[in-house]
């Protein structure tokens, strides 16, 4: 086998390649050029909020200052406050309970209490207003029996809007901090009875202060989630940042004071979205002991724990289920008519392009970051899925701005040419794809990733020196490896697109009324029943990537 | 057939391994053997085409595939793998996983040469399930069907072992070595564990600091290490000083003993002489006695460390029944075939 031939044909086949440290730098400039356009869909939103930031128009600020900011300010501290508490009231006692104890019904609540995700805050918003408010069935029902129900508390005061929130979002800090929990162990806590600690004790200074990274990182996306929420809010006449930014394009058109709005709303997003990835490194897991013994409630303690789970479920998901369920029974006859299959349809074809779009931007992502390990690209891929943390109001300024300026831009090239019209990009569905692939880039990505990241660089090394180039490689064994991680990406993001409400709303291309639109327009005019139909949907598509989770927490 | 010639090889500005050469004929099978970090993997790998040379080339086959100005890609060079966490492909059968490196062979073909392949590796009829469903050894097993199936012109096998039970481990090391030589393959062997070397490999390089110290046969390296590193990594034994005293002798406190020159040693000269275990011979009418100071039982045998009067130690391998207790006095003998010094 003399001949070298072979070498010159393997050499021709393939770039010759020099010594490592030239390899690996011309390599990490690939992994830029894949990485940098997605993520500058994200940046150059985010850029050109922040800039209106950098350039106040002092009319307009004086303005907001007088009239704007001092209400949004107070409001949104009051919310961040009171969902902190909220959420952390909640989630942490469910998450120990349902991962360290035992009671009755416990493997029941462990996924249960994870249902209210598939619920959108704006649901819960006006499914709870209706069944708290004066004339709703529970205060009716009081003033039946006791002829009164003035003690009842406002549900549409500021503590309406909190509880909303807590229902809404505790399940990111109950997923996390059991997780927490589920890790450590018991070990952990039987170290510190054998040291003389009792259990009590032992919960507030082993267990908790264990799980806080988990629980400090349930919280700050609880907080993004409050930061993003425009329709619970607007349901509540509750006005946050998100509101003002709407009202300031859509019921004043001023674009500028919405930026100048939206640029604030994302300096306190920052902040949230640096304390996030702070305490993700320090998130280690625990080696899994090997017993998982639970702790056994005992007498009436057992009956309170289940008591409190149930509780929590009703409120949180099976009692508005149960009303959206009456509501839409009576309206169903009149109000579905032939225009929900179009709601419907449109939902779908939306959900289902970005669902496309994302899941393949997320393989071109994961795969950049992977084969080309440049230090930029790893950066780039960070800054890529930013968007998780921006709201989607912020992102529809964003979006819209650079588009309006791209199409002046168009027009007056393509005028002399014959073109009429005033818009070229301008209301088009690409608008709404744009906002919603920023927002919801990690979603598509996490997946995608998490499966990537199994594959180990030996099994690759093993398809290279099998003869498999790295494109064959990547169809014969990347692809069929990520199929499961991809499934996932295109199902959250096609419900997580239903769900959204504000992308949706202020950058829908002429016609396009989805259902979130459909649910927007009813409950601004206070229809809450009418308003149910549309969120049944919602809410049952919504239900799909839980129970995916669901079973994926089972299993672990 | 394999021809390592004088390559260096860094990461960045760090030199792992510097002008290291080794070779191998047709068919058999070579072994890096060295502690973990001394650069072993690195040099497998730059053979499979995953590391690039700084300097030196080699050459397969009489083809040059690596020198530091170009270099084959791994998938043109013909050389299979054996990963030590074997890199199964999950999401494919046995059969599949066997076949991944055939896809350019006519399906008929290939299929034949995935049956013969199950029957080679012990696997027969199994080629259905998934890896997933298999024990380590057989996992193992798959892997290296996996890398034999395209007819490598070499294969490469790094720490195949390591991830299996010892028991299990002597077995698979003596089965690996069957098959490979049944194949006719032509092999590099990655491990930290002479046993393995001992048990698979044709040609043994210890390997320590980026440099291959000696580059012989396993018996060799253990009678007549080319150095002290070399002696001292090998096996069990200690080296008793001693003094040259003539053209064939050597003086040491056990006696005199005659039978290979200590090369570069003047008469008179100083030595450090290597006392392997199996020289040292229980024998109750020996004038010489040791204190036992330690004892070791390994079944067939005890190793017991024995103190002289001088108070160096030596090791000696006695058949337990052989059983006295530390403390005791015991008589000794030296017998030594091959008389391995070195200067001091």
């Amino acid at each position: 086998m003399t001949d070298s031939s072979l070498t010159e044909a393997a050499i021709l086949a393939e770039p010759v390649l020099p010594a490592r440290a030239q390899r690996h730098d011309r390599r990490a400039w690939r992994g830029v050029l894949y990485a940098l356009p997605i993520a500058l869909l994200t940046l150059i939103p985010l850029a050109v909020v922040l800039a209106s930031f950098l350039d106040p128009q002092p009319q307009i600020w004086s303005h907001l200052a007088h009239y704007v900011l001092p209400g949004v300010l107070r409001n949104t501290a009051i919310l961040m406050v009171g969902v902190t508490v909220g959420v952390l009231l909640l989630g942490v006692p469910l998450a120990w309970l349902t991962a360290v104890c035992e009671f009755p019904g416990r493997r029941f609540f462990a996924w249960a209490l994870m249902l209210p995700l598939a619920m959108p805050a704006y649901v819960l918003a006006f499914v709870q207003i209706g069944l708290l408010d004066f004339t709703g069935p529970v205060q009716t029902w009081l003033r039946e029996v006791l002829g009164d129900s003035s003690g009842f508390p406002n549900i549409r005061g500021t503590g309406g809007v909190v509880l909303v929130l807590s229902l809404a979002f505790y399940p990111y800090v109950y997923l996390l901090a059991r997780n927490a929990f589920a890790t450590q162990g018991k070990r952990a806590l039987e170290a510190a009875q054998m040291l003389g600690v009792s259990r009590r004790a032992a919960f507030f200074r082993v267990a908790i202060p264990m799980a806080r990274p988990w629980i400090i990182a349930g919280v700050t996306l609880a907080l993004m989630e409050t930061l993003a929420d425009f329709g619970a809010v607007s349901i509540f006449n509750f006005d946050t940042f998100t509101t003002a930014i709407y009202k300031a394009w859509f019921a004043l058109f001023n674009l500028p004071a919405a930026s100048q709005l939206a640029s604030l709303l994302v300096l306190f997003v920052l902040v949230l979205a640096v304390i996030e990835q702070r305490v993700r490194g320090a998130r280690h897991y625990h080696v899994r002991s090997g017993h998982a013994e639970r702790i056994a409630l005992i007498g009436a303690t057992r009956w309170w724990a289940s008591i409190w789970c149930l509780l929590v479920l009703l409120v949180a998901f099976v009692i508005p289920l149960i009303q959206l369920l009456l509501w839409v029974k009576g309206v169903w006859a009149d109000d579905f008519d032939d225009r929900y299959p179009a709601f419907i349809g449109r939902s779908i074809l939306l959900a289902a392009m970005a669902a496309a779009l994302l899941g393949l931007l997320a393989l071109v992502l994961a795969y950049a970051r992977r084969r080309y390990q440049g230090r930029t690209t790893q950066w780039l891929t960070r800054l890529a899925i930013l968007g998780y943390a921006v709201p989607g109001t912020v992102l529809a300024v964003g979006v819209f701005i650079p588009v309006a300026w791209l199409d002046n831009i168009l027009l007056a090239a393509l005028q002399p040419l014959g073109f009429e019209g005033f818009q070229v990009l301008k209301g088009t569905v690409a608008v709404m794809l744009l906002a919603l692939a920023a927002r919801f880039m990690a979603v598509a990505f996490q997946p995608v990733d998490t499966a990537m990241q199994r594959i180990t660089r030996n099994q690759e090394e093993a398809a290279r020196s099998l003869g498999l180039n790295s494109r064959q490689a990547l169809l014969r064994l990347h692809l069929p490896l990520l199929r499961g991680g991809l499934f996932t990406a295109l199902l959250m993001v096609f419900v997580d697109v239903m769900k959204e409400m504000p992308i949706t709303l202020m950058t829908r291309a002429f016609g396009w009324d989805t259902l979130a639109v459909r649910v927007f327009e009813m409950t601004s005019e206070g229809m809450w029943d009418r308003a149910a139909l549309p969120s049944l949907f919602i809410v049952l598509a919504g239900l799909l990537p839980v129970f995916l989770l669901i079973r994926h927490s089972e299993r672990h | 057939m394999l021809n390592v010639q004088d390559i260096t090889l860094r990461y960045g500005a760090k030199t792992i391994v510097e002008a290291l050469s080794f070779h191998l004929a047709e068919g058999e099978i070579g072994c890096l053997l060295g502690a973990s970090g001394c650069g072993k993997t690195t040099v497998l790998r730059a053979i499979a085409g995953f590391e690039p040379v700084a300097h030196g080339r080699i050459v397969l086959a009489g083809v040059t595939v690596a020198e530091s100005v170009a270099s084959v890609p791994p998938e043109a060079r013909q050389i299979g793998m054996v990963f030590q966490d074997y890199a199964l492909f999950p999401h494919l059968s046995i059969a599949g996983n066997i076949g991944f490196g055939l896809s350019r062979m006519p399906r008929a073909e290939r299929d034949a040469r995935v049956a013969e392949l199950l029957v080679l590796v012990g696997l027969d009829g199994q080629g259905g399930r998934y890896p997933h469903e298999l024990s380590g050894g057989q996992q193992q097993r798959v892997a290296l069907a996996r890398a034999l199936a395209p007819r490598p012109r070499l294969l490469l096998l790094d720490e195949p072992f390591s991830n299996l039970d010892v028991e299990l481990r002597e077995r698979l090391a003596q089965d690996v070595r069957a098959i490979l030589k049944a194949a006719g393959t032509t092999a590099v062997l990655v491990t930290h564990d002479q046993h393995e070397a001992f048990a698979v490999a044709d040609m043994v390089g210890v390997m320590a600091g980026g440099q291959i110290r000696q580059w012989a046969s396993p018996y060799q390296l253990y009678h007549e290490p080319a150095d002290r590193f070399v002696a001292d990594f090998i096996g069990e034994g200690v080296f008793l000083p001693g003094r040259v005293t003539g053209s064939q002798c050597v003086e040491i406190e056990l006696g005199q003993i005659c039978r290979i020159v200590p090369i570069h040693c003047c008469p008179d000269c100083e030595v450090d002489v290597l006392i392997r275990p199996d020289d040292i011979q229980h024998d109750d009418a020996s004038p010489i006695q040791a204190r036992v100071v330690a004892k070791a039982f390994r079944g067939a045998e005890f190793l017991y460390t024995l103190e002289l009067a001088s108070g160096n130690r030596v090791l000696s391998l006695v058949p337990s029944h052989h059983n006295h207790a530390i403390g005791e006095m015991i008589g000794i003998q030296a017998e030594i075939d091959h008389v391995i010094a070195f200067a001091r």
